[in-house]
């Protein structure tokens, strides 16, 4: 990481910080703020409760889902070898919603407030190991991109077969929705202690593999015989994305685009190599991530559910990308 | 193809129409004041014309083939198990609907539009409630349907009926005095209008989503709902009032609000409180015990 | 025994009736400072052989040795310590500057936590320095043309510091210049004490440079031919397994096919 580059990147996290620290529909001045964060003891207990238990878990959780849906990017782009994959476009996030429609269809929400999410992390990791029968590592990134389209349709159809199978359930439609469109809203510091530790570890995990992901730029062969571990990297792979993935979509439902969007501007900018690609996206994830939370909760009156800001935001950039991709990056 | 197929199950329809009106024996006797254009087979697709039909009378009643699918289930259904299990229960616009031969289909502009147009294709007469966000939508709605069944005398008794039970629980506390109220359900409340606006007003309270500017049932951020600060916060309860309180009470942030720190969370069984018609009455009822019991605490913590 | 040493390694692949041994019972033995060529036709296995060579795949019998471990049971980064590889092809997947590309030949030197390399500059310097392109250092791998391509791997696998190199057809779909430049480097390679083992096509390359060679692949197969250079780049053994007509000169080798058709000569 370049000093600069790096010290930018910090800048803007806590920036954007800032900004959902200090905005949000109740009015509150940033004087008031600062003084419920410096003496909550004295402030008054509205103050308290919006900055201390709405938005400050609000902001970490938010944070955190966008450094993990980033760091999942580079490890996924990185493994297949392909700057446009990500967990989204591999219908990984498609599988997650499958596994936590099915267990909201089937009642298992009512066996506690993380039954949800953990079924949603093991959707990820079903989908990733699925994904990697069909598409082999070496394989071109058509085989990739078209099994990962085959994989999303099919969880999409099975979540859509749940939900037509319970159509007389209005409640329960209603809560799969909430879930699919994404959400930071009501997240308690339970929530954020429930996803530091996977997205730490799957931090790490990523972090351990990323010389390896630097030399798989070279083709899983040619890499093998530099020392790469073939299975090795492979299941290190699925296991920070299934951690990675599976705790953000477990703290804040579907959140599109961020794992795609993300590490691949970074990529334009600080180059291929993974560490530093690694640590600048974790944290412009994290910063993005608030970013658009705060944008879209301070510009409407009716809270833009995040989900659904990311892909507005993330859909065109996508085009975009693909547009000005010099490459044929599907041969 | 198909519209020949449509024809042909239309046909197919009204002969067995006419085939079962003939066995059926035409009019009952002694139902004087009914106009000849009758229906003398009313299908109903909504829970409140299931319950409006009900209301109308014997008469009326005996004139109903079909009640709405969701009449029974108690998370939606004012009065479940109110219609005997000789009227079958048929979900909107399905074949067992058409095969009862109805003259009248009660629908509501919710209704989905191919339904309607299928319903308006075999020539079925249909009677199209409006959008039910008041009590007025409620008396339009009893004497549409009162009229459309010929039974327009039962209406307007209905809606004196309904008019008195409201009357009995109006509260008018003096000008600027009125508690501010919230309606909170998952993070979506109840703005101006809506029904429940209408009958907070009605039993002394005062609307702090409709005031802040909400129209209609809105998500809206926690934030806000912390800014207002209501006087009394009122929940749905989902079956459990114990659990869906302390549910409310341990959202984040919102065990800050005064409502929850002083006691004045108040839960409502879904039915009473998303009611659009006798239902209103109850919910007025049920909010001015809120107001009273308020006011007594009141008037003993007065010095 | 030291030098990387194949022991009657038998290589197959799977046909419709189980696996078809290409080579069977082949022995090798590459010493630091020597080269040996693989040749044969297209399909003979050499390949499969150098991967089997490399540890990247098993044998289907017989072992292989790098200074008396058997390859097999190496890690794989200490394995890569000890045995390079310039594979065929590259499916290069992402642009980045010379230096960087060559950079990558460090991997198995480099901690994995701290990415600690501190000999790893100098041995990237020199890399690029033997291979002839330390102007090309700052320049983008997708835009240099395919002869400095091949030097720039060359020099990623020197980087690599390992003493026994694996080449995959190192002078393929190069201009003559860039070919006996690269051949060039490999003679030199050896000289600095590396022990080579290529698989090359061009037989007259193969002549030039290499001291043992080994013939695999045609009607004789499973069988091959192994011994020095100037024994089996030789019509006795070359007319037999690529069934054409061989002619040697001093510095050139020709075919012809055989039959009598106006026969069009081939000069490599």
């Amino acid at each position: 990481m370049t000093p600069r580059g790096g010290a930018l990147a910090v800048l803007a996290l806590a920036a954007a910080l800032a900004a959902g620290l200090l905005a949000g529909p109740a009015d509150l001045a940033p004087g008031d703020v600062l003084a419920t964060l410096t003496a909550p003891g004295d402030a008054p207990p509205l103050a308290r409760a919006v900055v201390w238990d709405l938005r400050i878990p609000r902001i970490l959780v938010a944070g955190l889902v966008g450094a993990a849906l980033s760091g999942a990017g580079v490890v996924t782009q990185g493994f297949f070898r392909n700057p446009m994959a990500g967990p989204g476009v591999l219908g990984l996030s498609a599988c997650g919603a499958l596994a936590a429609t099915a267990g909201i269809a089937l009642g298992g929400d009512a066996a506690g407030p993380m039954a949800t999410p953990a079924l949603a992390a093991l959707g990820v990791a079903t989908g990733l190991i699925a994904l990697l029968g069909f598409a082999r590592p070496g394989s071109g990134p058509a085989t990739l991109l078209l099994a990962g389209i085959a994989l999303s349709a099919l969880a999409s159809a099975l979540s859509t077969l749940v939900l037509a199978l319970s159509t007389e359930q209005w409640d329960l439609a209603r809560r799969v929705l909430a879930w699919l469109m994404g959400s930071f809203e009501s997240r308690s510091y339970e929530h954020v202690l429930l996803g530091v530790l996977p997205v730490a570890l799957g931090l790490v995990a990523a972090a351990g593999i990323r010389g390896d992901l630097d030399v798989l730029v070279l083709g899983h062969e040619p890499a093998a015989s530099l020392g790469v571990h073939p299975r090795t990297t492979a299941l290190v792979t699925v296991a920070a994305v299934a951690l990675l993935v599976g705790a953000a979509t477990a703290m804040a439902g579907v959140i599109g685009f961020v794992g795609l969007i993300v590490p691949h501007l970074v990529r334009l900018r600080v180059g291929p190599r993974h560490g530093p690609l690694l640590a600048h996206a974790v944290l412009w994830g994290a910063a993005a991530m608030v970013a658009v939370d705060t944008i879209a909760r301070a510009a409407t009156l009716v809270p833009l559910p995040p989900g659904v800001a990311t892909s507005l935001a993330g859909a065109p950039l996508f085009l975009w990308m693909l547009r000005r991709s010099a490459r044929g990056w599907v041969t | 193809m198909e519209r020949l197929t449509r024809r042909a199950l239309a046909r197919a329809a009204l002969a067995a129409g006419l085939g079962l009106a003939a066995c059926g024996g035409g009019p009952a006797p002694g139902t004087s004041g009914r106009g000849p254009a009758a229906a003398s087979r009313i299908a109903s697709q909504t829970l409140l014309s299931d319950e409006i039909l009900w209301d109308l009378g014997p008469d009326t009643r005996a004139r109903v083939v079909a009640v709405s699918a969701l009449a029974d289930d108690p998370r939606y259904s004012d009065r479940p198990h109110t219609w005997p299990d000789t009227v079958p229960r048929v979900p909107t616009g399905s074949e067992a609907l058409l095969a009862l031969a109805p003259d009248l289909v009660v629908v509501a502009t919710f209704t989905a539009p191919e339904i309607r147009e299928r319903l308006a294709h075999v020539g079925v007469a249909q009677l199209v409630l409006p959008p039910l966000t008041s009590t007025d939508a409620y008396r339009n709605a009893v004497h549409r349907i009162a009229e459309g069944v010929g039974a327009a005398a039962a209406g307007d008794d209905l809606v004196a009926a309904f008019d008195r039970a409201l009357a009995e629980h109006t509260r008018r506390p003096p000008p600027g005095r009125r508690r501010t109220l919230v309606a909170y359900a998952d993070g979506v409340v109840a703005g101006a209008d809506t029904t429940f606006d209408e009958i907070a007003r009605h039993a002394g309270f005062d609307n702090a989503a409709a005031r802040a500017g909400v129209t209609g049932h809105a998500r809206v951020d926690p934030e806000r709902l912390l800014a207002w600060d209501p006087f009394v916060v009122v929940i749905p309860c989902g079956g459990d009032c114990g659990r869906a309180k302390a549910a409310f009470a341990a959202t984040p942030g919102l065990s800050a609000l005064s409502a929850v720190r002083e006691g004045r969370v108040v839960p409502i069984e879904d039915t009473t409180l998303h009611a659009t018609g006798w239902g209103l009455a109850r919910l007025a009822a049920r909010l001015c015990d809120e107001f009273d019991r308020f006011a007594a605490a009141d008037g003993e913590g007065a010095p | 025994m030291s030098g990387l040493v194949l022991s009657g390694v038998t290589v197959a692949v799977p046909g419709p009736d189980g696996p078809r041994a290409l080579v069977e019972g082949l022995s090798l033995h590459v010493r630091r400072g020597t080269v040996t060529c693989v040749v044969g036709p297209n399909g003979a296995g050499k390949t499969t052989l150098l991967k089997v060579a490399a540890g990247l795949r098993p044998p289907a019998a017989g072992t292989v040795t790098v200074d008396d471990t058997p390859v097999a049971a190496l890690p794989p980064r200490r394995r890569a310590r000890r045995v390079g590889v310039l594979p065929q092809r590259l499916p290069l997947s992402d642009d980045m500057t010379v230096r960087a590309f060559v950079e990558l030949g460090r991997h198995p030197h480099r901690s994995r936590w701290t990415g600690a390399d501190p000999t790893g500059a100098a041995a990237v310097d020199r890399a690029l320095t033997e291979a002839g392109i330390t102007a090309l250092a700052g320049a983008r791998i997708f835009s240099v043309s395919g002869g400095e391509f091949q030097l720039a791997r060359l020099a990623q696998l020197w980087a690599t510091e390992t003493p026994y190199w694996i080449l995959d057809e190192p002078t393929t779909a190069l201009d003559p210049a860039h070919a006996l430049r690269i051949a060039g480097l490999l003679v030199r390679a050896a000289r600095t004490g590396h022990g080579l083992l290529v698989a090359i096509h061009d037989l007259e390359i193969a002549r030039r440079i290499a001291d043992r060679v080994a013939c695999i692949g045609g009607p004789d197969a499973p069988a091959f031919v192994e011994g020095p250079a100037g024994a089996v780049v030789a019509p006795a053994v070359l007319d037999r397994v690529y069934g054409v007509r061989t002619r040697l000169w001093p510095d050139a080798v020709g075919f012809e096919l055989p039959g009598d058709e106006p026969p069009p000569t081939v000069t490599a």
